[in-house]
């Protein structure tokens, strides 16, 4: 580095500088739902396994309000985390050349939300 | 320049290395036409208004990346960006963020530089064939490979984009990683183990959280973050391939 008096800039409060960084805050934010949607469904296995009472208890606290409200933001954040996850994809994905054009992306995000989409439907069909 | 009678008011950060302990901010009012960069806007104050303005510009045509500032916030080459833009507002114009200020619009980027000659961004070969050899042949897929990464104009907007960067700036950066992407990426280059070490360390592509900013504000359309994403795919492997090969996925 050089021996120039320069002035760095403090870096506090940088996510409020731009929208953007706000939107990739929020992006991974919404891990800690799915996150806590995971540990719900743990809690319901160790429930499941210390016998009929406790998976009876386990079912009732799903069956609350609470539990309810819970469910709609952890949906809510979940669908949030997919879209953007998906947004995001191709950056991380190496180029999937057809002759001598890559894959566009909106081709690797089209393809995430289809699957996505077909994925939840399989899902919702065997638990109906 | 002024034909059209428009006038901006443009908010310039000035920053005296021997006089300022912070920067401060200073308007100038600037006639401006529908043609009017924000570089050109800079221009007339320092030729009409305030000979003491500093800030760096050599083409004015967005091929040579050292007039990059941010406009409202915003990375932008100010050759690129035009005044009738952000008129009847105001615009604030700073130096890029991330980067020592150096004074006014000017900022130290030595840091970039030393991380480019550690990249080696050359073509390194194993053994140079003589000239009498003829040149080494592509194919278009090979070029198509690495042709979008060697569009960088090392114009700095993406570290001005890059927060990860502005917190820790040991951070290679997006940058850096698409020109090391880029020699890594050319069929003729044999210097892929040498610049590996620089990939896989916490501070190569591991301190990329992809915000993803960094490939929106870039002029050249290089996408700085997939080079660096696409490197943890390629880091990954060099870690595990070197159970399989001796010599890792370089060999």
């Amino acid at each position: 580095m050089s021996a120039r008096n320069t002035y760095v800039r403090p870096m506090r409060g940088w996510y409020r500088r731009n929208p953007r960084f706000m939107a990739y805050l929020l992006r991974e934010g919404t891990s800690v739902f799915v996150a806590l949607y995971a540990l719900l469904l743990v809690w319901g296995l160790t429930a499941l396994a210390g016998g009929a009472a406790s998976y009876e208890r386990w079912l009732a606290f799903l069956a609350s309000p609470v539990s309810v409200l819970l469910h709609l933001v952890i949906l809510a954040a979940a669908v949030y985390h997919t879209i953007t996850w998906f947004q995001v994809a191709p950056k991380a994905t190496p180029p999937l050349v057809l002759g001598t054009k890559s894959l566009p992306d909106s081709a690797i995000i089209g393809g995430g939300y289809a699957a996505a989409v077909v994925v939840s439907l399989v899902i919702l069909v065997i638990a109906w | 320049m002024s034909e059209s009678g428009r006038e901006i008011e443009i908010e310039v950060l000035r920053y005296h290395p021997e006089r300022d302990k912070e920067p401060r901010y200073q308007t100038y009012l600037v006639p401006f036409a529908h043609d009017t960069s924000v570089l050109q806007g800079l221009q007339y104050i320092k030729d009409h208004l305030d000979g003491t303005l500093t800030f760096r510009w050599s083409c004015r045509m967005a091929i040579c990346g050292s007039c990059g500032k941010m406009v409202n916030g915003e990375p932008k080459l100010s050759c690129h960006t035009f005044l009738r833009d952000y008129h009847p507002g105001k615009l604030r114009v700073e130096p890029l963020w991330h980067f020592p200020i150096v004074r006014d619009l000017a900022v130290d980027q030595s840091d970039f530089l030393q991380k480019l000659e550690a990249i080696k961004p050359y073509i390194i070969r194993d053994e140079e064939k003589p000239v009498s050899e003829g040149v080494y042949r592509q194919t278009p897929a090979q070029l198509a490979r690495y042709q979008q990464f060697s569009q960088c104009i090392n114009c700095l907007l993406c570290y001005a984009a890059c927060p990860q960067y502005g917190l820790n700036s040991d951070f290679q950066g997006p940058g850096i990683m698409a020109l090391l992407h880029r020699y890594n990426s050319d069929s003729r280059d044999q210097g892929k183990a040498e610049r590996m070490p620089i990939v896989n360390a916490e501070e190569g592509v591991w301190s990329c959280t992809l915000v993803g900013y960094c490939s929106e504000v870039c002029p050249k359309h290089v996408d700085p973050a997939a080079a660096v994403n696409r490197n943890k795919v390629n880091s990954t492997m060099d870690y595990f391939l070197r159970f399989l090969s001796p010599r890792g996925a370089n060999s």
